[in-house]
């Protein structure tokens, strides 16, 4: 009996010490010579689509310009920034990592992330200072550039200038004020057409944040983000109110109330299930999908519908869209940087443009390789017009509100002004 | 022979892993918990001490309330959870034709992940669902059914789908323990001229006691710390907060608005309301 105690109880602290020992084994050996190799964390990675070819397509080129460096890319959910959180408190994990790089959580993280700006001497200007500068604490571009963006982000309403031919609007000249916004909206209505697609999840917001790019000015977005200016302002509350009509109207396509995928209803305009959708620069639903999807010529682009005679036309929020950055913990930060500035260059850039990721941020880029005239007429903005985003000067939470709540707001569950009390109570 | 403290000396060294494991997968991250509920902490930096400045945030935000009323309105559903399930169970209790395609087929919906479930939910209850157009097509004067939309009625529509889920893991356990409720009493019962009824609240309400009592735990559990995927893929807490239900709102501080230390102190005091009612309820059957 004593002996099979014994017996047992050996047998049991082999146990506990091979359950230790594979607790705290590492994953991998340290490799010793030979190519470094970097992970890569991206969302866009293996995804269908161009943005899925993109990645693929920018470490092959990378991995031919720099032989001594392997790329092992590596799939993320998105949003990201959960599994990021975890890997740098625990300071093991990807040394590359895909960030947004206007983002309010890639501001959260910026401590955590290498500081730029020693490295990047050599192509600094190759990006204006502005997109850079949304990759620094606060947006202070002295506190240190913690990413590079390889894209430029924003929004801008896409129409299908079939269906706009169909209801007997002429699609060369489309509405430019909220009120031709409104007539237009109606006669697509009349020749039984959806006006407007939207989803309830990510998407509504965009809608009404990409509106405020508009109507708020530069002092006024400062305000919001400082807290001294309130989203019940008239002003904003007017924009709600917008809003409201529209889909009081019958303008807006009710599925959008419990499709909560920008996906699902961003499939459903390329399908021609509807003829207005607020859509991306870069990334995904942008010109370059439309344009596949609806053919070439046949998207129309439309900055932002605006109120009054007085307030800016043809302007565009955009800033920094997708970016890499490097984590602090990362053991091989030189070769991390090299493709930080490979995935942004003007190299990188020109396969985004003829795959269709988007807006290159890269300010070489080559823009005649654009794919179509919806894409052209992209670039010319982003050229002429970009004011900086809304949403860049709204926190995580008052963000998330400005969704969660909008639903309510359109369907006259709440008004307007608690609307936006609710989104002043998040901050 | 082996003495009494050479016992104790193994005893505690076969206990000694689990107590380990416990510590380092329980104690420690309640304690963590705890001290994240008193910090700013937004997961990438050092948490930093704000004393009670979450508790104060928590008390002030309307999401913490509209979650607990949300928790309370779906405690409303418990007796249905428990008696539903209890009644059908006893009408199969007879053997009758088709009982067993009945029993196989009750459990299916308890096996489907509640994520497959939400999916499945969202088609056929959102504006364009098969539902919500049939309703619309054959009885128009209800207008459009907001399953998913209208504020007043998503919650409901979230723990009618919850009940329907469990129902069949609930009826199949009340079967099996009614299996072993002996027959002479129902024949005495019916001898002695009892209902259906009476046999139901005489005979096998006692006899099958402690499973009701587990089950009826199990619901308490399952609405308030396990309603996280339905939610989730249902409605993401909306419209509004109509549907936001605590474990939401830990989700949503934490994932969503980066507030890691906020989300713990939304965690903690969860823990609190729901340690107190499972206190108070185990002490009322403790009575019984």
């Amino acid at each position: 009996m004593k002996l099979n105690m014994k017996k047992t109880a050996a047998a049991a602290i082999v146990f506990l010490c091979i359950a230790v020992l594979g607790l705290t084994a590492q994953g991998k050996p340290e490799e010793t010579g030979g190519p470094v190799t970097i992970t890569v964390w991206d969302w866009f990675y293996g995804s269908d689509g161009s943005q899925g070819d993109l990645a693929e397509a920018v470490d092959a080129a990378f991995e031919k310009k720099f032989p001594d460096i392997k790329v092992n890319h590596e799939a993320v959910p998105h949003p990201p920034y959960d599994v990021y959180a975890a890997s740098m408190a625990a300071k093991k994990g990807a040394d590359v990592i895909l960030v947004h790089a206007n983002g309010q959580n890639f501001q959260d993280m910026a401590g955590s992330l290498v500081v730029l700006d020693d490295y990047i001497q050599d192509v600094r200007s190759d990006f204006a200072e502005s997109v850079l500068a949304d990759t620094a604490p606060n947006r202070d571009i002295t506190q240190g550039i913690r990413g590079l963006p390889i894209s430029i982000q924003g929004w801008v309403w896409y129409y299908n200038k079939a269906l706009f031919e169909k209801a007997g609007l002429d699609p060369e000249d489309p509405p430019e004020t909220w009120e031709e916004f409104l007539a237009a909206s109606q006669a697509l209505k009349d020749a039984g057409i959806i006006p407007v697609g939207f989803g309830e999840g990510i998407h509504l917001e965009m809608m009404i944040a990409g509106t405020l790019d508009q109507v708020l000015s530069l002092e006024e977005k400062r305000a919001l983000f400082a807290g001294t200016m309130s989203f019940t302002d008239p002003k904003i509350v007017n924009t709600f109110v917008k809003f409201r009509d529209l889909f009081a109207r019958g303008y807006m396509d009710p599925a959008g109330l419990t499709t909560p995928l920008l996906r699902e209803m961003g499939e459903r305009f390329m399908a021609g299930g509807s003829a207005i959708f607020r859509g991306f620069v870069s990334d995904i639903f942008n010109w370059f999908e439309f344009g596949n999807a609806l053919g070439g010529d046949n998207v129309g682009v439309i900055p932002n519908f605006y109120f009054e005679p007085s307030s800016n036309r043809n302007v565009v929020g955009a800033a920094g869209g997708a970016g890499y950055a490097v984590p602090t913990y990362s053991k091989n930060i030189e070769a991390a940087v090299e493709y930080v500035k490979f995935a942004a260059s003007a190299e990188a850039a020109n396969i985004m443009l003829q795959s269709g990721g988007g807006m290159p941020a890269n300010l070489n880029a080559d823009k005649s390789l654009l794919a179509n005239d919806a894409g052209r007429e992209v670039t010319a903005l982003l050229s002429d017009s970009i004011v900086p985003p809304a949403k860049a000067f709204i926190t995580s939470a008052q963000w998330n509100a400005l969704r969660l709540h909008a639903p309510l707001m359109i369907t006259g569950d709440i008004s307007p002004e608690e609307y936006g009390s609710r989104i002043d109570q998040a901050r | 022979m082996i003495s009494n403290k050479s016992m104790r000396r193994s005893a505690y060294f076969f206990v000694f892993p689990l107590i380990l494991l416990m510590t380092l997968f329980m104690v420690y991250p309640t304690l963590s918990t705890i001290y994240l509920a008193f910090t700013k902490w937004n997961g990438f930096t050092d948490p930093v001490w704000n004393g009670l400045h979450n508790i104060r945030k928590l008390f002030a935000d309307n999401s913490f309330y509209a979650s607990l009323k949300n928790m309370l309105i779906l405690t409303l559903y418990i007796p249905v959870w428990t008696l539903l399930p209890l009644i059908f169970a006893e009408l199969i209790r007879q053997p009758k034709k088709g009982d067993g395609f009945f029993r196989s087929t009750i459990l299916i919906p308890y096996v489907v992940s509640p994520v497959v479930l939400g999916m499945f939910f969202k088609q056929i209850l959102g504006v364009e669902g098969v539902i919500t157009e049939l309703l619309l097509e054959y009885f128009p004067f209800l207008g459009m059914v907001g399953f998913l939309t209208n504020p007043d009625m998503v919650i409901h529509t979230i723990a009618f789908i919850t009940l329907w889920k469990f129902f069949g893991f609930g009826v199949i356990l009340y079967y099996g323990a009614m299996s072993k409720v002996s027959d002479s009493l129902y024949e005495s019962a019916t001898l002695d001229g009892c209902s259906w009824g009476q046999r139901l609240r005489h005979v096998t309400v006692p006899g099958i006691r402690y499973t009701i009592q587990f089950y009826l735990v199990l619901g308490f559990i399952t609405f308030y710390a396990r309603m996280f995927p339905l939610t989730f893929t249902l409605t993401r807490g909306g419209p509004g907060y109509s549907s936001f239900v605590p474990e939401f709102g830990i989700y949503y501080q934490a994932f969503n608005n980066s507030s890691m230390g906020y989300a713990s102190t939304w965690a903690l005091f969860v823990y609190i309301i729901t340690l107190g009612i499972i206190m108070f309820q185990n002490r009322v059957m403790m009575k019984d």
